[in-house]
């Protein structure tokens, strides 16, 4: 009797739920359409943004000076035209573009949002990247920089440390920053190893005057309401393309304030300004945005789409299924997804996103100080039979620092194939490893490397296929050593590692957003890599007018690194993504990570 | 009883106390910066950053004022979402505390049934089954069951029903079809728990004196099972209703993620891999004093389920 009371109860249980149900599964107007983000956008004041999510969302709701089309290229966008004089670019707005309380964009808004992403108090991950390319913006960086004092009771060594007002941080006698070298030390002390310096009422004057004085003389101001002028450290010819990027979209003053400013600008649906195609209608953190059309957009008759929800899926799986149930517009797609819907024979698109993935070497390290050993390394890997069986995509090998999402690959086709994959017999390269170990005065038998990774099972897969092949293909047996993400970085910062599996992915679309991250001083080379005709040829380039001389040089940092090889290229990594029939007109690309300002609906897709 | 509570709520803060400090110098030992995001970032930049969020004080000194703030109801900002980890929170636990309730619900009444029925049917087919179930339930991680349910019981149903129309929702957390599943994904570990400790528990006391002599006076079996024998069984079931609670309220993560719901879960991850140090001790503090509170009202169920305990006395 128990049993079929239970069976009662399951059975008018799920006809409960059918009654609940009722109308189907959710259908979505003409004109809306529901894409996956895949994560929270986790910092939307656009001069503190250094993600790809909160890029996408301010794409869609803010237009900088200069805006990308769907073929990447930098269009008029509220600057109407610009004028190159030298260095100096006057840019011309455009008086209908409008915030959202009304108030017109000018130029006073650029000249805050620059203001504020090299104001160094308000820590920006971008500022120091693109402070070198604008006058006066390193100067504003030092002068807003606290005065911060090392925490060193009693610590003789440290304690004559003093602040270097150009580089903006302490060093000691030798002028070398004491971060790190005293890294070791000072952590004795806890962790983080600075206070701010107690300031007399006239040094914090004398501060204050600095800061009054680096403003007064920056490269970047206002002429008037509708003129903005910009003056570069050189004659940059990507500077159209550099403006679009969300690092320099305006922001209204005003509503910045009133949004809460740095505390509380842009942390929900009604504390962001947006002068773009869509208004952001609602925000539940975690879960959704919701983009409406924007009635007051200058170019609205261009748009297409009135609602855009964005979805913040991050399962892989569970954002497919939401794509089969009907749930989702577009989704991204995985190796194994990918290959799923290649077998069933459905249509799916792929793009690259910028991505180069390589092995960066330490070469204060022996025997990786030898470029033999770097360059027998990297190149004993069968690159296709990883992407085959591991990345499980249409990725790329890498044949050049640069990859061909830079300007659609002119550059990359001219650069041509700087390294030999297509030999998979390893005895000339086991030979140089040897060799180049020699030079270092070991042998095969005491080179025991280890390859330093992010944790995980996925990454695990790949690290396993290099050590494999190398044991294979080199006889070298190399450890692995998975650590958290910021791990690894801090690892790699202080040259605690062989070998890193690392990737970098673009900026702006020029080779120089890979190629100058290799001079002695560049901000991510942990390796610390240093070639002095390197430098030379990248500070050349950097000043270069001639766009065909500039090419030259550029190639010429390329074969550089290919023969150097302060990182082993390994291969540009491609995206998939499958969208419904309905959605058309998708901008997806290593600059434009989800763009749906072009995209439409049709109406019979469903 | 009124003393013993305040007693055990002086208890419960010297705990929370010890917890954040014990918290607070493990994620600051931790490697890792939490501002380094693989750009190049100058040291000035950086310095900033800990100036702005008071991590350029000592550990010590940043512990003082971090409990201190913890009583004007301050939990700081944190470094990965540059927004009030009291926020976050306030955001996020409704949905893992609706979703935890409902998991909870099922475990609790599915366990005590299933624990009974197979302590009453022991050794027979029912018995094994119901104790297969629990094994499996125990054995199985939530995100292959939530990945199952996901696949088959929603995407699956809804592709035989036809175009635009569906049981189940895949993921979400809008209406009452989308907490189903995930509650039932989330309810499976607990359920397999709670079930075979009330089999082993119900198998003890149906062998105990008063249940022959209850045989003896002629009662019916449902009479003796659901009036005499539930009430002495349910203690060990109670005890671990505590904890379980507490996990199951303040976010499952791998659920969550499944099912996509905006839940607190994934910030107790987000939060060390990030080295977002006061997300992870707000989420910390926040599921300790969760923990302590539960444990405490299950201390106080002891005493209404079985009034032979004198609670004030329980803890001496």
């Amino acid at each position: 009797m128990k049993r079929k009371q239970a069976g009662k109860l399951v059975l008018s249980v799920i006809m409960g739920l059918t009654l609940l149900t009722g109308c189907g599964s959710s259908t979505r107007a003409d004109g809306e359409v529901t894409v996956n983000l895949a994560s929270e956008p986790p910092q939307m004041t656009s001069f503190l943004t250094t993600d790809i999510a909160s890029g996408t969302i301010l794409r869609h709701v803010v237009v900088g000076l200069t805006t990308l089309d769907e073929n990447d290229k930098a269009v008029a966008g509220i600057a109407e035209t610009w004028e190159v004089n030298d260095n100096t670019y006057t840019w011309k707005l455009r008086q209908d573009a409008k915030w959202n309380n009304g108030d017109p964009v000018t130029a006073h808004d650029f000249e805050f949002a620059f203001d504020e992403l090299f104001r160094t108090s308000n820590g920006s991950g971008y500022a120091s990247t693109w402070a070198a390319y604008i006058e006066g913006a390193e100067e504003v960086m030092a002068a807003t920089s606290i005065k911060l004092c090392p925490i060193i009771a009693g610590d003789e060594e440290l304690a004559d440390a003093k602040w270097d007002e150009e580089n903006g941080y302490y060093v000691d006698g030798e002028g070398s920053p004491v971060a790190d070298k005293g890294k070791n030390k000072l952590d004795e002390y806890g962790d983080p190893q600075y206070k701010a310096c107690s300031q007399s009422d006239a040094e914090a004057a004398a501060q204050e005057k600095a800061i009054a004085e680096a403003y007064a003389n920056k490269g970047w101001k206002a002429l008037d309401d509708y003129t903005f002028e910009v003056t570069y450290t050189g004659p940059y010819p990507y500077i159209p393309d550099l403006m679009a990027f969300y690092s320099f979209l305006p922001i209204n003053e005003k509503l910045y304030e009133e949004y809460g400013g740095l505390e509380g600008y842009g942390q929900d649906a009604d504390k962001i300004a947006y002068n773009g195609p869509f208004t952001v209608a609602s925000w539940t953190h975690e879960d959704s945005i919701i983009l409406e059309k924007n009635e007051n957009y200058y170019d609205k008759d261009h748009i297409k789409l009135n609602k855009i929800e964005f979805k913040m899926i991050e399962d892989s799986a569970a954002a497919l299924n939401g794509f089969e149930n009907g749930d989702l517009d577009m989704v991204g797609l995985s190796g194994e997804q990918y290959r799923q819907y290649v077998e069933e024979g459905k249509t799916t698109y792929a793009y690259e996103d910028g991505g180069n993935w390589y092995f960066q070497f330490n070469t204060t390290k022996k025997p990786f100080n030898n470029k033999k050993v770097r360059k027998a390394m990297s190149l004993g890997i069968d690159v296709q039979a990883y992407i085959d069986t591991v990345v499980l995509n249409d990725s790329k090998i890498g044949q050049s620092f640069t990859t061909p999402a830079i300007r659609n690959g002119e550059f990359y086709e001219k650069v041509g194939e700087l390294y030999d994959r297509t030999n998979n017999d390893f005895t000339a390269i086991k030979t140089m490893l040897e060799e180049g170990l020699k030079e270092e005065g070991m042998t095969l038998a005491d080179f025991k490397p280890s390859l330093l990774g992010d944790v995980g099972d996925s990454p695990l897969k790949m690290y396993a296929f290099f050590q494999e092949q190398w044991s294979k293909n080199l006889g070298v047996e190399v450890e692995i050593d998975q650590v958290e993400f910021k791990t690894r970085l801090e690892r790699m910062d202080t040259q605690q590692f062989d070998i890193a599996f690392a990737g970098w992915s673009l900026d702006y679309n020029d080779p120089m957003t890979y190629l100058d991250l290799w001079l002695t001083d560049g901000g991510i080379n942990q390796g610390k890599y240093s070639n002095p005709e390197y430098d030379e040829i990248i500070a050349a380039a950097y000043q270069e007018g001639d766009p065909k001389k500039r090419e030259e040089l550029l190639i010429k940092a390329e074969k550089i690194i290919a023969e150097d090889m302060p990182v082993g290229v390994l291969y540009y990594s491609t995206r998939n993504y499958v969208t419904t029939e309905r959605l058309k007109g998708v901008g997806r690309s290593a600059f434009r990570d989800i763009d749906l300002r072009f995209a439409e609906t049709i109406a019979d897709g469903n | 009883m009124l003393k013993y509570v305040m007693k055990r709520l002086g208890y419960a803060f010297l705990t929370i106390l010890v917890l954040i400090i014990i918290t607070f110098f493990m994620i600051h030992a931790a490697p890792g910066d939490p501002f380094s995001n693989g750009k190049a970032m100058s040291e000035a930049t950086k310095l900033a950053l800990q100036e702005q969020y008071g991590l350029n004080k000592s550990v010590p000194e940043q512990l003082l004022i971090y409990i201190g703030n913890i009583f004007q109801g301050n939990l700081g900002i944190s470094t990965k979402y540059a927004r009030p980890v009291t926020k976050i929170i306030a955001d996020s636990f409704p949905a893992s505390f609706d979703l935890g309730i409902r998991a909870l619900f099922i475990a609790v009444v599915g366990g005590i049934f299933i624990g009974t029925y197979a302590a009453v049917r022991r050794g027979k087919k029912a018995d094994s089954a119901a104790m297969a179930v629990a094994v499996i339930g125990v054995s199985i991680p939530s995100f292959i069951v939530a990945a199952l349910l996901q696949y088959f019981v929603a995407l699956k149903i809804n592709q035989l029903l036809g175009p635009g129309k569906q049981l189940f929702p895949i993921s979400g957390w809008t209406s009452e079809m989308h907490k189903i599943l995930p509650a039932i994904a989330l309810s499976l570990g607990p359920l397999a728990t709670i079930s075979r400790l009330m089999r082993t528990s119900m198998l003890d006391v149906l062998h105990a004196d008063y249940i022959k002599t209850a045989k003896a006076k002629g009662l019916s079996e449902r009479m003796i099972i659901w009036k005499h024998a539930l009430r002495n069984a349910l203690m060990p079931v109670i005890t671990v209703l505590g904890p379980i609670t507490a996990t199951v309220l303040t976010g499952a993560f791998v659920v969550e993620q499944v099912f996509s719901i905006p839940g607190m879960g994934k910030y107790f991850v987000i939060g060390i891999t990030e080295n977002d140090y006061l997300l992870t001790a707000g989420t910390t503090v926040f599921y300790g004093v969760f923990l302590v509170l539960s444990t405490l009202i299950v201390d106080l169920l002891y005493g209404v389920i079985d009034p032979r305990v004198k609670i004030s006395k329980a803890k001496e």
